[in-house]
């Protein structure tokens, strides 16, 4: 039976669930509604969040325990929000500048974000599963969403073959869980200590994180992750980048703290290594800065996986902050690439995305190329904005499991990225516009959405500790 | 009052947030300019306000420690944004926030017209900012992000018209003597962190005075560095070179910067951890020498300078030599009673240099003026009053500071230093009085049928009576003993310094001596002063001829050639071994080529790697699978 306490424990979730319906049902039935869907969806959105804050130190198990509430899974479905909500705001002028300004686009990032909250909360792995295709059926029709571009079109078709090929490994790997241990239930599961040393348990586990890595965009699982990012709308790129990353990442850090796979750790830091080198070298050659950012953010999954690998009590926060400084600054440049991005005529290629159409924009839109420095420092993580705590946190949770070799070299690739988002900056600041441009319109949302990320990377880089004292964490 | 003690620091911070971001759309002189006042007026209320709150306390329970917020927790090192709130700390607030207050008043007036007239209100706010970061912070890290606030905009506030050329380069050099001192404050910190794993001053202070056994050279090297630092900030010898030039920003800025607040920054540091410096006497001693010789060095300089502003800033810089001095002697209440007093006429001066050079357009030179007493009456009549009152005469404020320092150097010395100390106090009469006597006696030197001196307006002439009255009366907190009547700054300052004097006095014990003793004394420096007065008087006050400096005093007017000695040992072997070596071979050819080499390396090496990303799916599908073969492979066999 479902008790009143469930349903009140749920109320985040809930509100997400029915937002979703509801949107969905306005579009189908009220014609040119689109900006009642987007009220609604931002409205329901904020409401999660504020429920969320409202009783934070609760654990709960709920709905005959399938969904777990507690510290750890609130704040990153928080974080998860918060990348939602900034990138639906900024949504609205994208979509009705591409034309795509349908009421199905809200309802999928809403039903997307149910999918991301379930997963995150989820105390067993069947609901986990449903929670992740929920989440990626939606991301699939959403990169495919501006239908009669190509690009689009092609990102789509590869997320969703690569994405169901690779869910076939992910339920492989449940079922060796399953096979091993007898239980699909996390908290029983912990309870037989030497399931870690089975190789059947550990090659489940194996593959049950090679899912979830294709989702972050792991070396060698994210093949996938610049041809989606560059194919799918602007804002669907940015909202997958943070919002999707998180859920994936909130999902398997707990799990693997928890299971404490100390066998795996070689495995995790080679493919961290990997994924850092990889991501930040290729990131060097590329034009076009979709591309680019795709590449950067599959170097930050490598900066995550490091904090993973330490396997210790620091890497759950310290994979909280980055992400949470990650939102902010990723989702920023995404948010300023699709306000740069021009309408293109022809219904073939994307206009405005190349690392040439950035040249001069300090003397044509000094506040963009100021917003966009910002965003860019922090991913170098130069301080004092958020990104640079955001790596400090992860190089001192791996310290910390002594893993100094890791950290060295993940500072060292770190420093590659520093290259590429320089030049960002020096064609924005030092070189010459090249041929006559319009000039840029900054619609309001999209410039709100600009503000809040922009703020919140310079206020967590000033006081970093402010992250933990909302979440009631101490991070010794 | 201290429940909203949070505005302190955030009012004049967003004074500056105001006039620097929307000052420009406002653009209207008076309300940018009454923003940024009353951004430090209320802050001044809130201070008068808790310093009745602390009167009411015992003194023990006069230290309250405010915590905002955790700044910094990165494993061992943990960093407060916290305040702390004590006698010492009240004292300087009050006199940056009230003595900054009269300066921006007196702006309204003395900026009127500028082009950036917000820019400078910002920027006059963001300094009061930093200083209050500085006065109030109980951490070193956070007193040194008011440090280098403070130098930051003194940096910007000096070469505020940049137009011209030389405030630019006036603005650099300040600049940069001050990053030696900052180096000194850097290593301090470091070494403090490394050795006693805080930063924070009282932990620092309570791990000090245990009693646990302690390292003596690591005491000294702390306690040297920091004093280093103190040089660069208050213009001591051997980093004094910069404040002189110092005097190219517009002349509130001299006065509120360069006399009253910043350039006491490095007194301040010094007396607030008095205890450690009451450990080293070594380091006291120090202080002591390089004070007496900066003072009396200064003092000779200004003798033969002739530009209004900078006989003011030697005087500045002797004067600050005399708090050195007293710290030197261990009299830290001294030497903040002297800061003090010392604020309110020198501000008060610079502000009436200011209004005779805006009455003389832009005339700085007191060779071409003269006679000014009848048009300007009541910049004559407070300059007067501040002349009086740095010469120590009885009974304005500058007498009961100096004379208590020039006590302390006499039983906390010896007899030699305190005839030098003596001496410099009446080349401080003399050059003071050389001053007014060519800018307001005798007859006018300037062209009369082009310029005609006028009094300024009330937004100047107000704050410079206030301030008139303040040196005039300032030094009746604190009646020496001598008088038999209660010294209530001393007691005021008494349980900051308690444990510093109480180390001091068994290290130094010295006996009772008699209030006859000290009146002699009393009387000596006293008449001292007022015979080196009358005799620059005289000499001066009719003077309209001047020739040409020779022997001596050419040496005293080109400031012992330092500048020019500083500039062939130091600046110019920099210089070339920068050009020469660090630039054309060690920059260029090492460091631009490895990076040079890397960068491309990395380039070609992505361009090649690139051609994994074919785009075509069976390419991907493949990849992914032999990873997942390889991971399950080593899980199987390894």
């Amino acid at each position: 039976m479902i008790t009143l306490a469930e349903l009140v424990n749920a109320v985040p979730l809930l509100i997400i669930a029915i937002a979703a319906i509801l949107t969905l049902l306005i579009t189908t039935f009220f014609k040119k509604s689109t900006d009642v869907v987007f009220a609604v969806t931002i409205i329901s959105l904020f409401a999660a969040i504020f429920f969320y804050f409202g009783d934070l130190e609760k654990d709960a198990l709920i709905f005959t325990e399938s969904l777990r509430i507690n510290m750890v899974s609130i704040m990153f479905s928080v974080i998860a929000l918060t990348a939602v909500f900034i990138s639906v705001l900024s949504a609205k002028s994208y979509i009705e500048k591409e034309e795509i300004n349908f009421g199905e686009y809200y309802s999928l990032s809403l039903f997307a974000t149910l999918g991301m909250l379930v997963m995150i909360h989820s105390a067993n792995l069947i609901v986990l599963f449903i929670g992740l295709e929920l989440m990626s059926i939606c991301f699939f029709v959403l990169t495919g969403f501006l239908r009669k571009r190509v690009k689009s079109n092609e990102g789509a078709l590869k997320y969703f073959l690569l994405g169901a090929f690779m869910t076939g490994f992910l339920l492989f790997g449940i079922s060796l869980i399953y096979g091993t241990s007898g239980t699909l239930d996390f908290i029983k599961m912990l309870q037989n200590q030497s399931l870690v040393k089975q190789p059947l348990f550990l090659i489940g586990v194996a593959l049950f994180s090679i899912g979830f890595f294709f989702k972050m965009g792991i070396f060698p699982f994210h093949m996938w992750v610049p041809d989606v990012y560059e194919g799918a709308p602007t804002s669907v790129t940015g909202l997958m980048s943070t919002a999707g990353k998180i859920a994936a990442v909130g999902t398997l850090a707990p799990f693997i703290v928890n299971t404490n796979v100390t066998s795996l750790k070689v495995i995790f830091s080679v493919l961290a290594v990997l994924t850092m080198l990889f991501g930040n070298v290729i990131a060097l050659s590329q034009v076009n800065i979709k591309r680019l950012l795709a590449f950067s953010s599959i170097a930050s999954a490598g900066y995550i996986l490091v904090g993973i690998t330490a396997m210790n009590e620091f890497s759950v926060k310290g994979v909280a902050f980055y992400l949470f400084a990650y939102t902010f600054m990723q989702l920023g440049a995404f948010i300023l690439v699709s306000v740069i991005e021009k309408p293109s005529d022809s219904s073939n290629d994307y206009k405005g995305v190349n690392l040439d159409d950035y040249k001069g924009l300090a003397s044509k839109n000094p506040s963009l190329a100021v917003l966009l420095t910002i965003f860019l420092f922090s991913l170098g993580g130069i301080p004092p904005f958020a990104g640079f705590w955001g790596k400090y946190y992860l190089f001192y949770a791996a310290i910390k499991s002594e893993l100094v070799w890791l950290s060295v070299i993940a500072i060292l690739l770190s420093i590659i990225s520093i290259y590429y988002y320089l030049k960002i900056i020096v064609y924005m600041w030092f070189s010459k516009e090249s041929g006559n441009e319009v000039e840029i319109v900054v619609p309001p949302f999209a410039s709100i959405a600009l503000y809040i990320a922009a703020g919140l990377t310079i206020l967590f880089g000033l006081f970093p500790n402010l992250f933990f004292v909302m979440f009631k964490t101490v991070l010794k | 009052m201290l429940k909203i003690f949070y505005l302190v620091p955030l009012l004049p911070l967003l004074g500056f947030l105001i006039n620097f971001l929307i000052g420009k759309k406002i653009n209207n002189e008076k309300i940018s300019g009454i923003i940024s006042s009353v951004a430090v007026l209320i802050p001044f209320i809130i201070g008068v306000g808790v310093l009745f709150e602390i009167l009411a306390l015992p003194p023990e329970a006069r230290t309250i420690p405010i915590h905002y917020f955790s700044w910094l927790f990165t494993g061992i090192l943990n960093v407060n944004f916290a305040y702390v709130v004590d006698p010492l700390s009240l004292v300087m607030l009050l006199v940056v926030t009230g003595v900054g207050f009269l300066i921006h008043v007196y702006s309204l007036g003395y900026m009127h017209g500028d082009k950036e007239y917000h820019i400078f209100f910002s920027y006059m706010n963001l300094f009061i900012f930093a200083m209050l970061q500085l006065v109030l912070a109980d951490n070193f890290l956070l007193i040194f992000l008011g440090w280098e606030g403070v130098g930051l905009c003194s940096y910007l506030l000096i070469g505020f018209w940049y137009e011209k050329k030389f405030t630019g380069d006036a603005a650099k050099k300040a600049f940069v003597v001050n990053r030696i001192g900052d180096f000194g404050f850097m290593t301090a910190m470091l070494l403090i962190f490394n050795n006693f794993g805080t930063l924070d001053i009282t932990h620092f202070i309570g791990k000090i005075s245990s009693g646990v056994p302690l390292n003596d050279g690591l005491l000294v090297a702390i306690a040297l560095l920091l004093f280093l630092g103190a040089t660069g900030k208050s213009a001591q010898i051997p980093l004094f070179v910069w404040l002189p030039d110092a005097m190219a920003g517009p002349t509130p800025v001299s006065a509120l910067i360069h006399a009253a607040t910043m350039v006491t920054a490095g007194v301040y540091l010094i007396a607030r951890v008095s205890l450690l410096y009451s450990l080293v006497p070594l380091v006291n001693s120090i202080i002591l020498i390089l004070g007496i010789f900066t003072a009396l060095l200064a003092a000779t300089m200004a003798l033969k300078q002739n530009d209004i502003k900078k006989i003011l800033a030697y005087s500045t810089i002797s004067q600050l030599g005399f708090m050195f001095i007293a710290l030197g002697v261990s009299a830290y209440h001294i030497a903040v009673f002297h800061l003090m007093t010392h604020a309110f006429f020198k501000a008060l001066m610079f502000l009436g240099s200011g209004s005779v050079i805006h009455s003389m357009h832009e005339e700085q030179d007191i060779r071409n003026m003269g006679g000014l007493k009848d048009k300007l009456k009541i910049t004559y009549i407070t300059f007067l009053i501040g002349a009086l009152a740095i010469s120590g005469i009885p009974p304005l404020s500058g007498f009961f500071s100096k004379d208590e320092i020039l006590w302390n150097t006499f039983i906390g010395s010896n007899p030699v230093f305190y005839i030098i100390v003596l001496f410099t106090a009446m080349l401080t009469a003399f050059y003071m009085f050389r001053l007014v006597a060519l800018t307001f006696f005798g007859k006018p030197r300037y062209n009369t049928d082009h310029v005609h001196p006028h009094e300024s307006p009330a937004s100047m002439t107000i704050p410079l009576i206030i301030l008139a009255v303040l040196a005039a009366i300032g030094g009746f907190v604190g009646l020496p003993h001598y008088t038999g009547a209660v010294n209530y700054f001393e007691h005021f300052l008494e349980p900051v310094f308690r444990q510093a004097s109480t180390v001091y006095s068994t290290i130094h014990p010295h006996g009772e001596h008699s209030i006859t003793l000290e009146l002699i004394l009393v009387a000596v420096s006293v008449i001292a002063a007022g015979f080196a007065a009358f005799l620059s008087f005289r000499l001066f006050s009719k003077k309209d001829k001047f020739e040409n400096e020779k022997g001596f005093g050419k040496i005293l007017e080109d400031k012992y050639y330092i500048d020019e000695a500083y500039d062939y040992a130091v600046i110019t072997p920099i210089q070339k071994t920068s050009e020469n070596f660090l630039w054309k071979i060690f920059d260029v050819k090492i460091i631009d080529g490895f990076v040079n080499w890397l960068a491309g390396y990395f380039v070609k090496l992505s361009a090649d790697w690139r051609k994994i990303q074919t785009g075509v799916i069976q390419d991907y599908t493949t990849i992914t699978v032999a990873g997942i073969v390889v991971i399950i492979l080593y899980l199987l066999f390894l």
